[in-house]
C-alpha cells in the first residue's frame, strides 16, 4: 500500500516534478539554440579540413554525426542518448564526449567545492562582523575592500596573482593540477602538492564572489535586529550577545539557505574564468576550448551539465530550507493553524 | 503613602536624522503597584517615553534628563543598572503579537530564557517553570503549547506568551504598549481582563499605554495625556471626558427608500490556486450572505478579524468574483457584466480603504487622481468641487499623499471615490487608523453624502458599538454568515448571544460594569476550530443546545426589520444575557 | 551627502564622451618602433605597449567600448525584463506560467555558458557581445518587477483603479510602473557593472570587439604575453575595469538609498509626523 503522503512530502513530490520539467525543457533549449542558430556545426569540421572536401566526403562527415536526418529525428536521438548518458562524439577530439566530461568534472567539483567553503568562511565573517561593527570604520573598511574585490574581473585578478605571487616569488605553481613529476610522489606529497596547486584558483574564486554573501547577510542581520522580538527579547534583558548570536543570527542565517541555490551559477562560470586562467583541467577550461574549436557537442554537454547542476543545487537548497524553517516544516502536533 | 518607583524628570529625546526633539521635557512617575495610562494621538511619543523608560531607545538617539528607579539614578543606557532593571524591574508587552515572538524558536523555550536569566535556575527547571507560567495566563494545555511555534498559535496565544515570558522576570512594572490593539473585540477582553487579574495578584505596577480612552480608564487609576512629545496633564480616570458622546448620531430614515444594490445568497472565497492570497482553505470565506442598500441609508457590517466582512466587500465592489449568488445594482445584473459594461458597474460601487496611505498612489498627485477618477462620468466634475465637498481646500490640488496627514489623505480618497459619482459607497474600516477627532469628522462628511447625495452606505467596522450609534441597520457576521440583522440606534433590542457578546466586549460598556469587569468570565477558547456545520457561535454559546451544533438555524424575522439567527435567543428576553 | 559613485561614473562618462580630444590620433596606429615596451615615464604615464603605443591613449579610447556595452546591454536587458515581469505579473495566469518557466530555463545557465555558447555561433562582433549580453541579462529583472507587481496589484490604490473602471493597460502603465521604477533603476545601476565585467572576459578570449577597436579586456589579453617584463600591460588595464565597476556598483548603492521605497516612506513618515 502507499501511505498518505505528509505535507512536505507532497511539496518535494510537486517540487520535483517541476523540476524535471524544468530539465527537460533545459535540455531541449540546448539542442534547439545550437541547431537553429546561423552558424552550422558542419561548417566547423569542414572549415578544420585541410583541403576543400568533396559532396561525397561531406555527406560521409554528415552520416557519421547524424547531421542528415531531420531536425526532429536528430532531437529524438540526441534525447535517447542522453538518457543513456551517451551525449555524442567530440568533432575535434574523435573521442566520446562523456569521457572527456568524466575526466573534467571532478577537478572543477573539487576547484568549486573548496572555493565556496572559502567563500562562506569569508562571507559569515564579514558579514557578522559588519553588523556588530555598524557605523564603525571597520564596518566601512569591509565594505570598501569587499566592493572592490566584488568588482575584479576574475582573469585579471588571477593574472595578477600568477604574476606577483607564481612568477616574481615563486610561491605557488602557476598552472596545472599536478607538478609535472607527481606520478613519481608518495600518496602524502601528491595530496600535498595537489593542496598547493589548488589554493591560488579556489583563493581567486572566493575572493571575487564573497562580499556579495557578505553584503545580504549584513542587511538580513540589520533587518532581523530592528524587528519587534529582538526589542521584546531586549526587553526581557537577555544579554546583547546572545540576542544577536541565539536570536538575530539564526534568523537572519534561514534564507541564506536558499542562496546555496543561486551561487551555485555564480561559482560555475567562475570556474571556467578561473580554470582557463590557472590551466586548471576543468569543465570550464574544456568549454573554452571547444568555444574555440567549434566543438559543438562538447559545448553542449558541458554547458547541460552545469545547467543540470544548477536545478539540482536550487532543487536541494529549496528543500533544505523547508526543513529547516519552522514555519514552512508540517506540523507535528496537530497545530490548528498553518 | 507606598515608596516611588520610577521617576522621569525633564526627559528629551532626539532621533537620529531628525532635528525635532521626539520627547520635549517629558515628566512622570508611579508609585510602588500603581497604575498608570498613557493616552494621545499617534506620534505622540507614548511609545518613546515607554521605551526611554527601559533603556530600549532606537541605535542612535540622544537624549537629556533624569530617570530614577526607586530611589537610584539611571544614567547612560546601556549601562550594568539598566540591564538589571529591564526583565527583572520592568518588563515590556509590546503591540504585535505577530512579530515579537522570535519565529524560529519554540514558545516555551523563549519563556524558559527568561526564567533562566532572571530566576537563575537551569534549563530543565526552567522548561518547567515556563509551562506553569503559560497556566497562569490560561493558556489552554499549556505542556502541549510549550512545544509550538508562534506561527501555530492565534493572537490572543501569542499575546499570552508574550505576557508569560515578561511575568518570567517578576517585573516590579509592567509595561504595556497597545497591547491589544491588535486584537479582536472578545480576545481584547479576555486579555485585558488577564492583564488585571494578574498585576492585581502579582501586585505589579502598570504602565498602559493605548490610543483608546475607554481601554485606558478600565486598567488604570490615573491618565496622562500626551501631545507632541509633552505630558498635559495626569488626571484620575474617572474626570475626564469620553469620546463616544460625540459621534454623530444616527439619520432619521426616510420613508420611501430607493432599493439599489441588491446581493442574494453570496457565496465566496479565495480559491486555493488565488495568486497572492495566503489562505488555500476550500471552505468559503462568505457562506450565503443577503444583503439590500438603498439611497441615503447607512448600513453597518461588524464581526471579528476573518469573518468574511472583507470579501463581501470585495464582491459588492466587483473586484472579486463570487462562487456562488446573484448581485443587481437598481435591477441590472452586475455579475455578468464584461468590458464596458463591468467598468461602469465597478464606477457606481466605490470603496474607501483602511489605511488612507495605502490607497492612494504614492506619485500621483491629488488634481490628476481625481481628474483620472473623474474622466468616465458624463459630465465630469471639477477637482476642486470634489474636494470642496470633503471640506478641503483648492491647495491640496498640488499636493502628493506623503505631503498629507492621514485624515486630509482618507478625505481625498472619498473625494476620489466621489469622482465617479457612485451610487454606493462600501468603507472597510475606515475609522480604525484615525484618532477620534479624525474618526467624527469622517462620519460627519459621511452622514452629509447620505442626505445630500442621497448615497447609499454600507459601513464596515470590527466597532459594533460605534456601528449601532451611526447605521440605520447593522448586521453582524461570524464565520460567512450573518447571525443578527437589526435596526441600528437601540442596542437592547440586538439579542444574538454573539451580539450581545460583541457589544459587552467594548470597553465602554465594560466600563458600566464598575469594579467587577475584570471577573473571570472563563477561558479564552479561541483556537477551537469552529464547527462544520452549525451555529459558528455554538461552542461558546451558554444558550447552546445540541442541534445548534448539528445544523445551521435559518435566519428568521422576529421583529420588523429584525433579522435572527438563533432559535433559543429568540424565546427569552435579550436583558436575560447582559450578566451572563 | 557625498555621492562618490556618481561622481566617479559621471567622470568615466566624459573621458569616453571626450576620448577623441583627450587622446588625439588614431590609438590603432602603430608607433615608433624605439618606443615599444617603455615603462610608465614622463612622455608615457602608463608606458607603451609592444608597438609603441601609449597605454593611457588606449585606456581612454576602451572606455567607449566598456560603457558602450554595459548601457546598450544593460538597457536591452532592464526593458526586456521590465515588459515581460509586466505581463506576468499583471496578466494572466498562464501567460504568468508560461513566462516564469522561460525564466527558469534561462537562469538555469550559469550566464558565461549561455554567453560563450551564443556568442561562438557567429563571427565575433561588438554588436553580437551587446546583444547576447542584452539577451542573457533580463532573468532577474524580470523576476524582481513580476515581485513587485504582484504586491503592487495587492496595494488599496491599485485596486481602487480598478474600481474605477481604468483598463488594465492604463493601471499597468499609470500606477504600477511608476511606483516600481526605483526598483528597476536600482537593478539597472547594479546590472551594468557584471556587463562590463563579462564583456572584458569575452574580449580577453578574443571573442568580443575585433581590432582595430580597442577594449580593455584584449589589452589585457596581449599584455598577457609579457607578464613578467612589462606589467604595466596587464595591470592598468585591469584597474581601469576595476574602477569603473566599483563605480556602477556604488551608484547602485546610491539610488537604492535615495529610491528605495523603504527608505522614502521613512523619510515621508518623519515629514508629515509632525502634522498629525
Amino acid at each position: 500500500m502507499i501511505r498518505f503522503p505528509s505535507p512536505l512530502s507532497a511539496w518535494v513530490l510537486r517540487r520535483l516534478l517541476t523540476s524535471v520539467l524544468l530539465v527537460f525543457l533545459v535540455v531541449s533549449a540546448v539542442f534547439f539554440v545550437v541547431r537553429l542558430a546561423p552558424g552550422d556545426p558542419m561548417d566547423a569540421v569542414i572549415g578544420s579540413a585541410d583541403r576543400d572536401l568533396t559532396p561525397q566526403e561531406i555527406r560521409d562527415i554528415q552520416v557519421r554525426y547524424g547531421l542528415h536526418e531531420p531536425l526532429v529525428k536528430q532531437y529524438g536521438r540526441w534525447l535517447s542518448g542522453l538518457l543513456r548518458l551517451d551525449l555524442g562524439i567530440s568533432l575535434g577530439q574523435q573521442r566520446p564526449v562523456r569521457d572527456i566530461l568524466a575526466g573534467s568534472v571532478p577537478a572543477t567539483l573539487l576547484l568549486t567545492v573548496t572555493a565556496y567553503a572559502l567563500h562562506l568562511v569569508l562571507a559569515l565573517l564579514a558579514g557578522v562582523t559588519m553588523a556588530r561593527q555598524r557605523g564603525r570604520w571597520i564596518d566601512h573598511g569591509i565594505q570598501t575592500v569587499g566592493l572592490a574585490f566584488y568588482s575584479v574581473p576574475g582573469f585579471w585578478l588571477g593574472l595578477m596573482a600568477i604574476m606577483l605571487l607564481c612568477r616574481q616569488l615563486g610561491w605557488f605553481p602557476a598552472a596545472g593540477m599536478h607538478a609535472p613529476d607527481a606520478q613519481f610522489m608518495t600518496s602524502g606529497q601528491r595530496f600535498m602538492d595537489l593542496l598547493h596547486h589548488l589554493v591560488l584558483p579556489a583563493a581567486t574564486l572566493a575572493l571575487g564572489s564573497f562580499m556579495g554573501t557578505a553584503r545580504y547577510l549584513r542587511a538580513s542581520l540589520d533587518e532581523v535586529l530592528a524587528q519587534d522580538y529582538i526589542l521584546a527579547a531586549r526587553s526581557r534583558g537577555v544579554p546583547e550577545n546572545r540576542i544577536f548570536y541565539h536570536h538575530a543570527l539564526r534568523n537572519a542565517l534561514l534564507p541564506m539557505i536558499t542562496l546555496l541555490g543561486l551561487h551555485l551559477p555564480f561559482l560555475l562560470g567562475g570556474a571556467v574564468v578561473t580554470e582557463f586562467i590557472f590551466g586548471w583541467p576543468g569543465m570550464g577550461r574544456v568549454t573554452v576550448d571547444a568555444i574555440f574549436a567549434r566543438d559543438y557537442p562538447v559545448i553542449m554537454a558541458t554547458t547541460l551539465t552545469a545547467a543540470l547542476s544548477v536545478v539540482l543545487g536550487s532543487l536541494l537548497a529549496d528543500i533544505l530550507y523547508r526543513v529547516a524553517d519552522p514555519r514552512l516544516a508540517p506540523e507535528e502536533e496537530g497545530g490548528p493553524r498553518s | 503613602m507606598t515608596s516611588l518607583l520610577f521617576e522621569i524628570r525633564n526627559l528629551t529625546v532626539t532621533l537620529p536624522g531628525n532635528d525635532r526633539a521626539v520627547l520635549q521635557g517629558v515628566n512622570l512617575a508611579l508609585a510602588e503597584g500603581d497604575t498608570l495610562a498613557l493616552t494621545g494621538p499617534s506620534g505622540c511619543g507614548k511609545s518613546m517615553t515607554a521605551r526611554a523608560l527601559c533603556g530600549l531607545l532606537p541605535a542612535g538617539a540622544r537624549w537629556q534628563g533624569e530617570v530614577w528607579w526607586r530611589g537610584q539614578q539611571l544614567l547612560e543606557p546601556g549601562q550594568a543598572s539598566w540591564q538589571a532593571m529591564r526583565g527583572r524591574g520592568a518588563a515590556m508587552v509590546l503591540q504585535e503579537p505577530a512579530s515579537s515572538l522570535n519565529p524560529v524558536l519554540r514558545v516555551g523555550d523563549q519563556i524558559a530564557e527568561s526564567v533562566a536569566l532572571h530566576q537563575g535556575v537551569g534549563m530543565n527547571e526552567a522548561r518547567r517553570r515556563a509551562v506553569a507560567l503559560l497556566e497562569e495566563v490560561q493558556v489552554p494545555d499549556p505542556a502541549a503549547r510549550a512545544r509550538w511555534y508562534p506561527h501555530q498559535l492565534s493572537g490572543g496565544m501569542r499575546q499570552r506568551v508574550l505576557l508569560a515570558a515578561a511575568l518570567a522576570c517578576n517585573p516590579s512594572l509592567l509595561v504595556a504598549d497597545e497591547p491589544t490593539t491588535a486584537l479582536d473585540p472578545t480576545v481584547q477582553r479576555e486579555m485585558l481582563a488577564l492583564v488585571d487579574r494578574v498585576r492585581r495578584r502579582r501586585d505589579m505596577a502598570l504602565l498602559f499605554i493605548s490610543h483608546d480612552l475607554a481601554v485606558v480608564s478600565l486598567m488604570c487609576r490615573r491618565v496622562a495625556f500626551m501631545k507632541a512629545g509633552m505630558v498635559h496633564q495626569v488626571v484620575p480616570v474617572n474626570s475626564h471626558p469620553g469620546d463616544g458622546a460625540i459621534l454623530p448620531g444616527v439619520g432619521r430614515v426616510q420613508e420611501t427608500l430607493r432599493e439599489r444594490l441588491k446581493a442574494r445568497g453570496i457565496v465566496a472565497g479565495y480559491g486555493p490556486g488565488g495568486r497572492g492570497k495566503i489562505t488555500s482553505a476550500q471552505t468559503p470565506a462568505v457562506r450565503g450572505v443577503d444583503l439590500d442598500l438603498s439611497c441615503g441609508l447607512a448600513v453597518g457590517l461588524a464581526g471579528e478579524s476573518g469573518c468574511g466582512k472583507s470579501t463581501l466587500a470585495r464582491v459588492l465592489c466587483r473586484q472579486l468574483d463570487p462562487w456562488e449568488g446573484s448581485l443587481t445594482l437598481d435591477g441590472k445584473d452586475l455579475l455578468g457584466a464584461r468590458g464596458r459594461d463591468l467598468a461602469a458597474g465597478r464606477r457606481k460601487v466605490q470603496m474607501v480603504f483602511q489605511d488612507p496611505a495605502a490607497s492612494l498612489n504614492p506619485r500621483q498627485r491629488v488634481v490628476d487622481a481625481l481628474r483620472e477618477a473623474a474622466a468616465g462620468t458624463v459630465r465630469p466634475a471639477s477637482p476642486e468641487q470634489l474636494l470642496a465637498e470633503t471640506g478641503l481646500g483648492p491647495e491640496f490640488l498640488a499636493r502628493y499623499p506623503h505631503q498629507m496627514s492621514g485624515g486630509q489623505r482618507q478625505r481625498v480618497a472619498v473625494a476620489r471615490c466621489l469622482a465617479a459619482d457612485p451610487a454606493v459607497l462600501v468603507a472597510d474600516e475606515v475609522t480604525s487608523a484615525l484618532d477620534a477627532e479624525n474618526r467624527r469628522q469622517l462620519l460627519e462628511l459621511f452622514g452629509d453624502l447620505l442626505v445630500q447625495r442621497g448615497i447609499a452606505l454600507l459601513l464596515i467596522s470590527h466597532d459594533l458599538d460605534l456601528l449601532t450609534r451611526f447605521c440605520q441597520r447593522v448586521l453582524v457576521m461570524k464565520d460567512g454568515v450573518v447571525v443578527e440583522d437589526f435596526p441600528g440606534g437601540d442596542r437592547s433590542q440586538a439579542c444574538h448571544p454573539y451580539t450581545r457578546d460583541l457589544l459587552l466586549s467594548s470597553p465602554r460598556e465594560l466600563l458600566a460594569l464598575g469594579e467587577s469587569w475584570s471577573h473571570d468570565r472563563g477561558q479564552g477558547q479561541s483556537d477551537l476550530s469552529r464547527p462544520a456545520d452549525g451555529c459558528p457561535w455554538a461552542q461558546r454559546c451558554s444558550l447552546a443546545q445540541p442541534q445548534c451544533i448539528q445544523a445551521l438555524p435559518g435566519l428568521v424575522e422576529i421583529a420588523p426589520g429584525h433579522l435572527l439567527r438563533c432559535p433559543e435567543a429568540k424565546a427569552s428576553q435579550p436583558s436575560h444575557f447582559i450578566d451572563t | 551627502m557625498k555621492r562618490p559613485g556618481f561622481i566617479l561614473t559621471t567622470l568615466l562618462l566624459l573621458v569616453a564622451l571626450t576620448a577623441p580630444w583627450l587622446a588625439p590620433g588614431d590609438p590603432a596606429a602603430l608607433g615608433p618602433v624605439d618606443q615599444s615596451l617603455q615603462p610608465p615615464g614622463w612622455q608615457h604615464p602608463l608606458g607603451t605597449d609592444m608597438h609603441g603605443r601609449d597605454t593611457l591613449d588606449r585606456l581612454i579610447h576602451g572606455s567607449r567600448v566598456s560603457l558602450l556595452v554595459g548601457w546598450i546591454s544593460v538597457t536591452m536587458a532592464v526593458v526586456l525584463g521590465t515588459l515581460l515581469g509586466l505581463v506576468a505579473g499583471l496578466g494572466p495566469r498562464w501567460l504568468d506560467l508560461v513566462i516564469m518557466r522561460l525564466t527558469d530555463v534561462f537562469l538555469a545557465f550559469p550566464r558565461i555558458f549561455l554567453v560563450l555558447l551564443l556568442v561562438s555561433l557567429t563571427e565575433p562582433s561588438l554588436l553580437l557581445v551587446m546583444g547576447v549580453l542584452g539577451m542573457t541579462g533580463w532573468m532577474p529583472v524580470a523576476r524582481l518587477v513580476r515581485a513587485e507587481a504582484l504586491s503592487l496589484r495587492q496595494r488599496d490604490f491599485v485596486v481602487a483603479a480598478r474600481g474605477l473602471g481604468l483598463g488594465p493597460v492604463r493601471v499597468a502603465l499609470r500606477h504600477v510602473l511608476p511606483n516600481l521604477m526605483p526598483t528597476v533603476l536600482v537593478a539597472a545601476s547594479l546590472r551594468v557593472g557584471g556587463a562590463i565585467l563579462t564583456e572584458s572576459f569575452l574580449s580577453f578570449l578574443g571573442l568580443g570587439a575585433q581590432e582595430p577597436v580597442i577594449s580593455w579586456g584584449a589589452m589585457i589579453q596581449q599584455g598577457r604575453a609579457h607578464l613578467l617584463d612589462a606589467w604595466w600591460l596587464t595591470t592598468f588595464p585591469g584597474l581601469a575595469i576595476v574602477i569603473t565597476v566599483v563605480g556602477y556598483n556604488m551608484l547602485g548603492d546610491e539610488l537604492r538609498r535615495r529610491l528605495d521605497p523603504r527608505w522614502q516612506e521613512a523619510a515621508g513618515r518623519a515629514w508629515t509626523g509632525g502634522e498629525e
